[in-house]
């Protein structure tokens, strides 16, 4: 049996192999970061510019206003600077929650609210049918107050050779809104379902809120739950369901305002009201 | 009106008499005679009235004198001169001598809803006698920012002494200042009326809002309605111009409230503010407004005290130029107006304000001021 000749080359390279081979994974880790980083300051940047639109400096000339149209522009293609900031760098097999909610609050800090108004740029990763998804949610402030004061996105994202597309999303359902959104136990299978609230920007007094229940089905966003203005809400998600605070007119005396605590059980046509409790406070 | 009536003396020398007409009322022409009694004769007047439907009777004869009772059947339309003489007796002249009417009308001024059904205005007319009905001219005098125009109507009631009628104003929802004029015959009453119809939202939102503060000299319910007219012309708020269009549940819930008539003291207040005649201002700024509970005004009050120029955080403040709505270079300021009342209710809102109010300030200004 003829000896095994050992070749002194093949070692080496199996040695360069062993010892650069994390240092190349490394270094490929680096390079994603970096590209990563210059991507989100490239999105950073566009979308400062962009909201300069809406919300012009002080040193711009006085009186002068953005029309409508310029307004709906810019907030359009913050959506698209937003939709492919994350088709770049958001990989599906490697879905870092906590990193995209950084790097969205750091892109739309333009838009960004005390905490008491709304969320910050939200991700949600969900699976549907063996399919991944990516919901987020954000909001866009244009500068004005009530019907069209601020473009509420809730846009779902599809996982699709390597990187997630844009698959739908709710609209201008809630523009003119602040925004809270909470993921909801989903009554029915390979669906999401999202509690979204929120106050019509300028509203006084105890604040006039849009609330839904949306639920996602891998292709569409469908609107579950659309109930009336409603004042002073505030909202939990439950187990089963979700909690619902808000002024119970009824019981007040303006602008004394009473609370009271709807119950909500999820079932797969929609929320059913179990009880209200008043709030004492 | 039914008929006054002229006394017709002999021993004095003929005369010309002034007599009232109306001009209102569909009143036909006028009708004044005298059936001649004893040497008595009939002469018209220089407007050849038609004789009367019925002839004047009963003259007395005394030695010393002749009288009878005129009856004047209608109205005149405007003052004539009757003269009347008495061929058989050239000396003998007839004084007419008209009554002095007096029409008044109360009260000066009124507010109203166009869901009010029971408003009136009286009219008085002396003397008390005098059967009438009264007619009114009523004109827009003005309708400050509301959508549409109301216009108002009157019953049309008649009766002796003091009449009661009934003033209406529609359609619901809109508004106006109106001057209304009150005449009986041709007497315009005195003095004219003022009716301010508010459009009914203004009404609705106060008391949706801000019903519990019925207090005396409590500036909530006319202030939280100037807030609603600062935004008048705002193109931040949509550049609206009417009462209609700004308050609306979606900026004001309780703009949602069912009032349908004017309840007090809310109609007072929205009708100081309609017609601009209210004696509560506020900064022309104030756009927003909200109440908060003791532990917000306490961050507040702590804030105004030490001259912070940051708005106190959690302070219950309403998603106005929040985000990207606050201009560059500005800051949101809270502006206390210590005519407000504190809240009624109490509780988690004892020794807080009703209402405190919000603006923007050059950033860098006090977080709160204080206005009266």
């Amino acid at each position: 049996m003829p000896k095994e000749v050992i070749n002194p080359m093949r070692h080496q390279r199996a040695a360069i192999i062993f010892f650069l081979g994390p240092l190349a994974l490394c270094a490929s880790a680096q390079t994603a970061a970096a590209e990563r980083d210059q991507l989100r300051a490239s999105a950073q940047a566009k979308v400062a510019n962009l909201s300069l639109v809406l919300r012009p400096p002080a040193t711009a000339a006085p009186g002068v206003a953005p029309s409508p149209q310029q307004r709906e522009q810019a907030m359009s293609q913050i959506h698209s600077e937003i939709d492919a900031y994350i088709a770049q760098t958001v990989d599906p097999a490697h879905l870092d929650l906590n990193s995209l909610n950084q790097d969205l609050a750091a892109i739309l800090r333009p838009h960004s609210v005390r905490a008491e108004y709304g969320d910050p740029p939200t991700a949600f990763g969900t699976d549907i049918a063996g399919t991944r998804f990516l919901l987020v949610a954000y909001v866009l402030y244009a500068g004005l107050h009530g019907s069209g004061g601020t473009s509420v996105a809730i846009r779902a994202y599809r996982a699709a050779d390597g990187r997630f597309e844009l698959a739908d999303s709710t609209g201008d359902d809630m523009d003119g809104c602040e925004l809270f959104v909470r993921e909801l136990h989903a009554p029915l299978p390979n669906e999401a379902w999202l509690l979204a609230w929120g106050a019509v920007t300028g509203s006084s007094g105890p604040g006039a809120y849009i609330v839904r229940v949306y639920a996602f089905d891998g292709a569409k966003f469908r609107t579950i739950w659309r109930p009336d203005l409603l004042p002073g809400v505030t909202a939990s998600v439950t187990l089963d369901g979700f909690n619902i605070r808000r002024v119970d007119l009824s019981r007040s005396l303006p602008p004394g305002w009473e609370y009271t605590e709807d119950h909500y059980v999820l079932e797969p046509g929609g929320p059913l009201l179990a009880f209200s409790s008043p709030d004492p406070h | 009106m039914g008929g006054g009536s002229l006394k017709a003396n002999s021993g004095v020398a003929a005369r010309s008499a002034r007599i009232w007409r109306q001009s209102a009322g569909g009143i036909g022409g006028a009708a004044l005679s005298v059936e001649p009694g004893r040497g008595a004769s009939e002469r018209s007047t220089q407007e050849n009235l038609p004789r009367p439907a019925a002839p004047i009777t009963g003259w007395a004869n005394t030695e010393s004198s002749v009288s009878t009772t005129l009856t004047v059947w209608q109205n005149f339309a405007s003052a004539c001169t009757i003269t009347i003489a008495v061929a058989a007796y050239p000396q003998i002249g007839i004084a007419l001598s008209p009554p002095a009417m007096t029409v008044s009308l109360s009260p000066s001024s009124m507010n109203m809803s166009t869901g009010d059904t029971t408003r009136y205005v009286t009219t008085t007319v002396l003397p008390s006698t005098v059967s009438f009905t009264p007619t009114y001219a009523s004109g827009l005098t003005g309708d400050p920012n509301s959508s549409c125009d109301a216009s108002i109507g009157f019953s049309g009631n008649g009766g002796t002494g003091t009449v009661n009628s009934t003033v209406s104003a529609g359609p619901a929802g809109c508004g106006g200042v109106f001057g209304v004029l009150a005449y009986v015959g041709a007497v315009r009453g005195s003095p004219s009326l003022q009716v301010i119809v508010p459009p009914q939202v203004m009404i609705a939102t106060e008391h949706g809002e801000a019903g519990g503060q019925t207090g005396t000299g409590d500036a909530s319910m006319p202030a939280l309605l100037l807030v609603a007219e600062n935004r008048f012309g705002d193109p931040t708020f949509g550049s609206y111009a009417t009462w209609q269009a700004v308050l609306v549940p979606s900026q004001f819930y309780g703009a949602s409230d069912g009032t349908t008539d004017g309840i007090q003291p809310e109609l007072d207040y929205a009708a100081g503010v309609f017609a601009g005649t209210s004696a509560v201002s506020l900064p022309p700024g104030a756009e927003c407004y909200w109440s908060p509970t003791t532990a917000q005004w306490n961050s507040i009050a702590t804030a105004y005290s030490s001259g912070a120029t940051t708005e106190p955080s959690s302070d219950g403040a309403p998603g106005c130029w929040t985000g990207a709505n606050l201009p560059a270079g500005d800051m949101r300021q809270i502006v206390v107006k210590t005519s407000v009342a504190n809240n009624a209710r109490g509780g988690s809102y004892q020794g807080a304000p009703a209402f405190v109010f919000l603006q923007l300030a050059t950033t860098g200004s006090s977080a709160v001021i204080e206005v009266p």
